[in-house]
């Protein structure tokens, strides 16, 4: 009986070395498949992986993938999911195959930090001078443009609400209670909220956070919740559980379709500033490739056909839209330089005590 | 003797799988928790539960946990008694209807729901034109809503799995009860509710995991003072890539269910005896 016990664990150790072994190697056999079919076969299209949220994908295909894949000879690969997740996943296998990734400002920020993308050439990417300056260089000279500016601002109803909202100050005031929804601080816009409370007693928030969450939290007999995503603001809407929420100008659309009477304000401090970024992965086989694609993107031709299909906000200079084409977008100089800029950087230092005192302090 | 360890050969592919897949990742989410600069230590979880508020949320997450389970056992029980008590044909259409909940995605139920515990939702409405109530009753994002949801969410994997028990529970049985003078009532109670302990036990257990670590539903449906366990895990690991703390907050689940299940094994031997 010992000694078929002891066989057993014998055999299961074999079995699990040998399917490592085999799972290896069959690996291997099949990278030297490929390679040998991309050397003979000269037509064989090359791939990229891109990493994406995953939204409106029919239209980017249709804008952006589709033409590129047809003047490159390339077939386009897409990896969807939120900034974390993607984020995490080239973090964790470096080996990955993405090419490109996609990253609100601080997550690129982040992965900047920890050495994840490549250096680009801007040589390869002319139409990097045809965009905005603020969108040029956010990480640095080395590292990728933003293609898309959003906004964070507020939305209310103007049909429940009576006195007009003007400025993030308004959001405390009285005759709002028990009728706001704020972003989570982990969302892309939730720490807008905290700068909003310091802009309006004045302080200086590097020096003194602490004095903003304590002014945040006299907003609270006013919050209904903070919510994680954008849907649950436009279902929130819909059902008239708020009539004010702060938004990005995106969720605008979906809100006003639910309720017709809402309003979006660019609050008279300026709507805060949330950039998209395109980066190349650290160990690409097809830098020179994902340069272009990024070139592409940043072209006038794709940049209005994604503002007129209302995916994302032109950065390119020269795209011009007639107020109808650019109405919930961020469009024209004079916007753009009214928004207010968000520093990653420090706020990215400091995240893990601003989510301690928010959990703390403003969802107790 | 030889045929029990042919036996044992049928549990490998199982094992092999378990053990790569799901004891190796486990076991190294676990053991970082306890490593310190020298060696062993627990302060990772003295820190955490020095601190009041990871207390509180600790609390939160248990009592959302056993209430939904509670309830469900409130809920389950008569249904699958019924349930199982009809022909094989109907059964299984009430199966379905028992499971639906469990077809659509957490997010598109956790919406459905604000449709009706709404503001101006559906049981308001009604409330207020029966004149019960004179302004609307605030259902939505607070405990009690999170564990709504998480009953319906849940609900089904009880019933199943006390269906699955009751239905092989022999009709002989209850006539012989029966026939020797016992009540409906003592029948219940001495013949039906021990027989089904095994499906009470497992169904039980899975709705508190279930609900000892929803994140979408108590995110959705809850407020903001309404932060459970996962929320915290969630905030850890994606925004602030602090898998240390991610880390021990899921040993510190891990742990609370495994503790739990030894306790409803322990009551349901009791109850039994």
């Amino acid at each position: 009986m010992k000694r078929t016990v002891r066989s057993i664990i014998v055999f299961t150790l074999v079995l699990v070395l040998g399917l490592m072994l085999v799972g290896c190697g069959t690996q291997g056999k099949n990278d030297t498949e490929l390679d040998k079919k991309s050397e003979g076969n000269t037509d064989e299209p090359k791939k990229l992986v891109i990493s994406i949220w995953g939204y409106n994908e029919d239209k980017l295909r249709e804008n952006v993938f589709e033409p590129f894949e047809k003047a490159n000879n390339v077939e386009i690969v897409l990896e969807v999911g939120n900034n974390a997740d993607r984020l995490n996943k080239i973090r964790m296998n470096k080996n990955s195959e993405v090419d490109l990734i996609f990253l609100a400002h601080s997550y690129a920020m982040q992965g900047v930090k920890e050495g994840l993308f490549e250096k680009i050439n801007r040589e390869n990417i002319p139409n990097i001078d045809k965009i905005y300056d603020i969108a040029k260089a956010p990480l640095g000279e080395d590292y990728g443009p933003a293609y898309t500016i959003n906004r964070t601002g507020i939305v209310y109803d103007a049909a429940a609400v009576d006195k007009p909202i003007k400025s993030w100050a308004d959001l405390w005031r009285e005759d709002l209670k028990n009728s706001v929804a704020i972003p989570e601080i982990n969302t892309t816009s939730g720490p807008v909220m905290v700068i909003a409370a310091a802009d309006k007693i004045g302080v200086s928030l590097k020096d003194d956070y602490r004095a903003a969450f304590e002014e945040l939290k006299k907003i609270k007999p006013n919050l209904v919740k903070t919510y994680a995503r954008s849907s649950e603001l436009v279902n929130m809407f819909a059902q008239g559980e708020v009539t004010v929420g702060v938004a990005m100008d995106f969720a605008y659309d979906s809100i006003k379709k639910a309720v017709p009477t809402a309003r979006w304000v660019d609050p008279e401090e300026g709507s805060f500033a949330n950039l998209n970024v395109v980066n190349v992965v650290k160990g690409t086989d097809n830098k020179e490739l994902a340069e272009k694609f990024i070139d592409w993107l940043l072209s006038e031709e794709v940049q209005k056909a994604n503002a007129l299909d209302k995916i994302d906000s032109p950065v390119n200079v020269n795209v011009e839209l007639t107020e109808e084409e650019a109405r919930g977008l961020a469009y024209g100089k004079d916007l753009i330089n009214s928004l207010q800029p968000v520093d990653w950087g420090y706020i990215n230092s400091v995240k893990s005590e601003w989510i301690d005192i928010w959990n703390k302090e403003i969802l107790q | 003797m030889k045929k029990n360890v042919y036996v044992y050969l049928l549990l490998l592919p199982g094992l092999i799988i378990l053990l790569l897949f799901l004891a190796a990742p486990l076991f190294s989410t676990v053991f970082r928790t306890f490593q310190g600069n020298e060696g062993l230590t627990l302060a990772k979880y003295i820190a955490f539960f020095k601190d009041s508020y990871n207390r509180g949320v600790y609390i939160r997450t248990l009592k959302l946990a056993l209430l939904t389970t509670l309830i469900a056992v409130i809920l389950g029980f008569p249904t699958s008694y019924y349930i199982s008590r009809l022909s094989r044909r109907a059964r299984g259409l009430y199966i379905i209807f028992a499971v639906f909940p469990l077809l659509t995605s957490p997010v598109v139920r956790s919406f459905s729901w604000m449709v009706i515990l709404g503001k101006n939702g559906i049981l308001n409405s009604i409330l207020l034109k029966l004149n019960l109530i004179e302004e609307p009753l605030r259902l939505l994002y607070n405990e009690f809503s999170i564990v709504i949801g998480l009953v319906y969410l849940f609900l089904p994997l009880m019933i199943m799995s006390l269906v699955g028990v009751m239905e092989n529970i022999d009709e002989d049985l209850i006539e012989a009860a029966e026939s020797l003078g016992a009540t409906r009532r003592e029948v219940f109670i001495r013949v039906i509710f021990p027989l089904s302990i095994p499906g009470l036990i497992v169904g039980s257990v899975l709705v508190f995991t279930g609900s000892i670590t929803a994140y979408t539903t108590p995110q959705l449906l809850g407020g903001s003072n309404t932060t459970v366990l996962a929320t915290l895990i969630y905030q850890n690991a994606m925004s602030l890539f602090d898998w240390d703390t991610a880390s021990v907050v899921a040993t510190i689940m891990i742990l609370t269910t495994v503790f739990v299940t030894f306790l409803i094994n322990k009551l349901s031997s009791r109850l039994n005896a």
